[in-house]
């Protein structure tokens, strides 16, 4: 398997006023899923077919295992593609679908058969040899377009949006599927989606596009639970941003009061440098919010109305009011029953843990 | 499974389908099929029997070289037709370049164009003192020049020149429409350009390919006007000439007849093979090109591929403009001498309302009638082809083909033969009719159906079937919702229809010249008598020009409305 580096991309389309990819830089770790996750329209197919070698970037290098392939077209590069549409051959059974790459590279019919069978057994398609694209279902083309793609051992896979297409039960299915063939082949794989839900579950590393550059990359609960910035984290939709104004910074403890919810005065540790006055926004999701009986109180509780209460199935969010603003909390029907009647009689206290709180510089 | 309850209301919803499609299908019937069927039967039933008249044909020399003569060129016109324009759609698919959507609307200009001024424009580039030949003689000496007037080379060339355009539009707009992404996908594989062409797009382009080759090998296979006007008259004939002459010279039924037989088998299979491929991907070639916007930015195309375009771009551009741009100019110039001075005299001469001694009325009541006859066809194929496809769309599917395929019978005949047997037909079983106008808007019209049902077709295909039940759920009767939905929504392709008709009926030469009277000669007649009985060239550009006026504001005018209805989608 090999390593893939990308290195400062830069890339314009042709008739675009602004640059795609400004400084696009990855390592996608031998072995690894990494997934480049992005809005629409933000160039991670860009960035898919730099990889790929169709699109020539204007300034930066792709190295594969350390060696630059812009000398390399397409065919020689080792790749395995599954595009949103799967773009499969509409003209060529399954079987010929599966066979086309290794004819490609030439290699005997006696090996194809017998890959053909290990590939349509990995992805479940045994029996569908001789079936047309069209003739199967959405998740049977998508597994046709994933072993087309695995069958040539490619050392890279790349996947563009491979669900997408998909209703949400399929979806699940098949996420677990792709997870569980690439750990069992382990090939150097790069998995482009706008769905967080889908990063995360998938990847062993993942990438933030924004903005043509790579903002933030990590593990997954690394990148979801601590966005490096403000606009990380509404990407990933951090639920409860509030403004503030840091009263008193000591050290890495930091008090923060909060006008919108009745000039509540947070601790807040942080390891980022903030003096005192600066204006400031407080992050935090809704399940690090503990939520409390009415009558409690204490260090960075806050005591708040219910305004309205969201049950989802596994756990309950709950709009609660302090002063002019809202926050949410989630809470497990558990800790629910445990203070049912203070929800009943319309107050709660919650809980913001200072090492939960993600403090941001306020924007300009 | 619980049948529907039967109904009055019901069954009258039924039989209301029914008026408006019998009026399609009486008309398809007693115009086109009854008379010929009679005028086929007649080829075998004057004395001998069918057997004997194949024997005949077959046996004659003559009658061998006419047919080996009709099959090859039709081959060969196709051939380099499919293999000039293969290239071309290629790069046009592959590349965006300025200009390509005026290009691509050009192609729709063969369809509203008048065979008989192509031919015209190729004396006007080929002639001795023609565009083409001056100028090979400017630049490389007095000896050079094309001499392919009145050969099998004219004819060829006049034939990829009407046909070109055809074939680039169906392999483009296919071409279109195959996933680019497959392309990539090939790549990534390991395939290298040209194998993922070779694997990946040519079987799916093969389609489209064999369907423009039949139906340009349809069209040259029945070719009359540029066979008649460019050929050599003699041994280089078409079918469709033989079997016009063997009527009009010697009044013989039987061997026309036969011969009429011959072609029609062909054609009709042809036509229907055509039909058959061109439904496996759904193409209607008259409905615009297709997507323009995609491809590569033609100043990022290798050097080789720029060349290659820009080689192709000037000559397609020649080869559909030339002939046209060589008419218009010369038909404003004074004797036919090369670089003759401007002058209005040919105009002057057509409008001055004084008789011509080649054609039976002024030329300005031959610009009357062709107006005329040209309205009326609108008038009355459009309605009919309206109303059939909008009853055709609520029938059972195999109903639907089976009668759709009926309605386009007329597609499979040639308008030579057309116009014979409603000829032959009335002349035995109602004599007056033979005399009169209405039998030229009649076959006009015929030729003018098949193609206004399917644009109407494409377009009520793009009318929502929940629209109509929507309509209906508010209490809209049937009627109703044909006058208040329908009819709105599909505004532009009854226009479209019309502008086709029109100028269909403007542009044809071979029915008309079969039925018409000189009092009722039209402008592509009179082009036809200026050059062959007066040798009036200069009557004929001019005349032509007009003709390529009218045949342009049809033209602009589609493309609009195309384009209209292409930008709401």
């Amino acid at each position: 398997m090999v390593e893939i580096e990308l290195k400062e991309i830069h890339f314009t389309y042709p008739r675009a006023d602004e640059p795609t990819l400004r400084g696009f830089s990855l390592r996608l770790r031998e072995g690894k899923l990494t997934s480049l996750l992005g809005p629409s329209g933000e160039g991670k197919t860009t960035v898919l077919k730099i990889i790929a070698g169709f699109l020539k970037p204007h300034r930066g290098m792709v190295l594969f295992d350390g060696e630059d392939v812009s000398g390399l077209p397409p065919e020689e590069r080792g790749l395995g593609i599954v595009f949103q549409n799967y773009a499969l051959f509409p003209h060529m059974t399954v079987y010929d679908n599966v066979a086309f790459g290794l004819r490609m590279r030439g290699w005997p019919r006696s090996k194809i058969g017998k890959r053909l069978s290990e590939v349509l057994k990995l992805v479940g398609l045994e029996g569908y040899e001789r079936r047309l694209p069209r003739e199967l279902s959405g998740g049977e083309q998508q597994r046709l377009a994933l072993a087309r793609a695995l069958a040539p051992r490619p050392q890279v896979l790349l996947l563009d949006e491979p669900l997408s297409a998909l209703d949400a039960a399929l979806r699940g299915e098949l996420r677990r599927e792709i997870r569980r063939i690439q750990r069992e082949i382990g090939v150097t794989t790069l998995y482009i989606t706008h769905d967080q839900s889908e990063a995360l579950y998938l990847s062993d590393h993942v990438a933030i596009l924004l903005g043509g550059r790579v903002v933030q990359e990590g593990p997954p609960e690394e990148v979801y639970l601590r966005p490096l910035s403000l606009q990380v984290a509404r990407f990933l939709e951090m639920e409860n941003l509030l403004d503030g104004k840091v009263v008193s910074a000591r050290g890495d403890q930091v008090e923060v009061e909060v006008p919108a919810l009745s000039h509540i005065k947070l601790k807040v540790s942080t390891k980022k440098n903030i003096e005192g006055g600066a204006e400031v926004v407080v992050g935090i999701r809704p399940f690090h919010i503990e939520l409390l009986g009415e009558e409690d109180c204490g260090k960075n509780i806050l005591s708040a109305e219910v305004k309205e209460i969201e049950f989802t199935g596994k756990d309950y969010l709950i709009t609660l009011r302090a002063g002019s603003g809202t926050i949410k909390a989630r809470t497990t029907p558990v800790q629910y029953d445990r203070i049912r009647k203070s929800i009943e009689k319309g107050r709660v206290a919650a809980h913001l843990p200072e090492d939960k709180l993600i403090l941001y510089p306020a924007e300009e | 499974m619980r049948k529907t309850p039967w109904s009055w209301r019901g069954l009258a919803e039924g039989l209301a389908r029914l008026p408006p499609l019998a009026l399609s299908l009486l008309f398809i019937t007693v115009f086109a099929v009854l008379p010929l069927a009679y005028f086929l039967s007649r080829g075998f039933s004057s004395g001998e029997g069918l057997l004997e008249r194949f024997q005949y044909i077959f046996s004659s020399p003559y009658y061998r070289d006419v047919m080996y003569f009709t099959l090859w060129q039709a081959t060969l016109s196709f051939l380099l037709t499919v293999i000039l324009s293969l290239p071309m759609a290629h790069l046009m698919a592959r590349y965006s370049f300025p200009g390509k959507r005026a290009l691509l609307s050009l192609t729709t200009v063969p369809f509203i164009l008048p065979p008989i001024v192509v031919a015209v424009g190729f004396f006007s580039l080929f002639g001795t003192k023609g565009y083409l030949n001056l100028f090979l003689r400017e630049t490389l000496g007095p000896g050079y020049s094309l001499n392919i007037l009145y050969s099998w080379k004219a004819i060829i060339l006049a034939h990829v020149f009407y046909n070109f355009s055809i074939a680039l539009r169906m392999i483009y707009s296919r071409l279109t429409q195959i996933d680019e992404e497959q392309v990539l996908v090939a790549r990534s594989l390991g395939a290298t350009p040209w194998k993922a062409f070779l694997w990946v797009t040519l079987p799916q382009l093969l389609p489209a390919i064999l369907s423009a080759s039949l139906l340009v090998f349809i069209f040259c296979f029945m070719s009359f006007a540029p066979v008649l006007i460019l050929g050599d008259g003699v041994k280089n004939i078409t079918l469709e000439v033989a079997l016009y002459r063997r009527y009009f010279f010697y009044q013989d039924y039987s061997t026309g007849g036969a011969l009429a037989a011959l072609e029609v088998l062909v054609v009709l299979l042809g036509t229907y093979l055509y039909l058959r491929f061109s439904s496996l991907w759904r193409e209607n070639i008259l409905m615009g090109p297709g997507e323009t916007s995609g491809g590569v930015r033609f100043r990022e195309a290798p050097v080789s591929h720029r060349a290659m375009l820009l080689l192709y771009l000037f000559f397609s551009l020649f080869l559909m403009v030339g002939p046209l741009a060589g008419v218009v100019v010369k038909s404003f110039q004074s004797g036919l001498g090369s670089g003759g001075a401007f002058t209005l005299n040919w105009y002057r001469r057509i409008f001055s309302g004084g008789q011509s001694p080649f054609i039976g009325v002024t030329p300005i009541s031959a610009i009357a009638n062709s107006l005329i006859f040209a309205l009326y066809t609108a008038l009355i194929t459009v309605p009919l082809a309206v109303l059939s496809a909008y009853s055709l769309r609520g029938l059972p599917s195999r109903l639907r083909s089976a009668l759709e395929l009926y309605m386009m019978v007329p597609l499979g005949i040639s308008g030579v033969v057309l116009a014979l047997s409603l000829r032959v037909f009335y002349l035995n079983y109602y004599d007056p009719l033979t005399s009169s106008p209405l039998i030229i808007v009649i076959a006009h019209s015929l030729i003018a159906y098949p193609l206004a049902l399917r644009i109407l077709s494409t377009g009520l295909s793009s009318v929502d079937e929940s629209l109509l039940e929507a309509s209906r759920s508010l209490g809209a009767s049937p009627f109703r919702t044909f006058t208040h939905i329908v009819l709105p929504l599909i505004r532009p392709f009854v226009a479209v229809a019309f502008l086709f008709s029109f100028a269909i009926s403007l542009g044809d030469f071979g029915a008309t010249l079969v039925l018409y009277r000189p009092q009722y000669t039209t402008m592509p007649i009179a082009i036809y008598r200026f050059i062959s009985a007066g040798r009036d060239f200069g009557s004929s550009y001019a005349f032509s020009a007009i003709l390529i006026f009218i045949g342009f504001l049809c033209f602009y005018s589609i493309d609009r409305l195309l384009r209209f209805q292409g930008g709401r989608r």
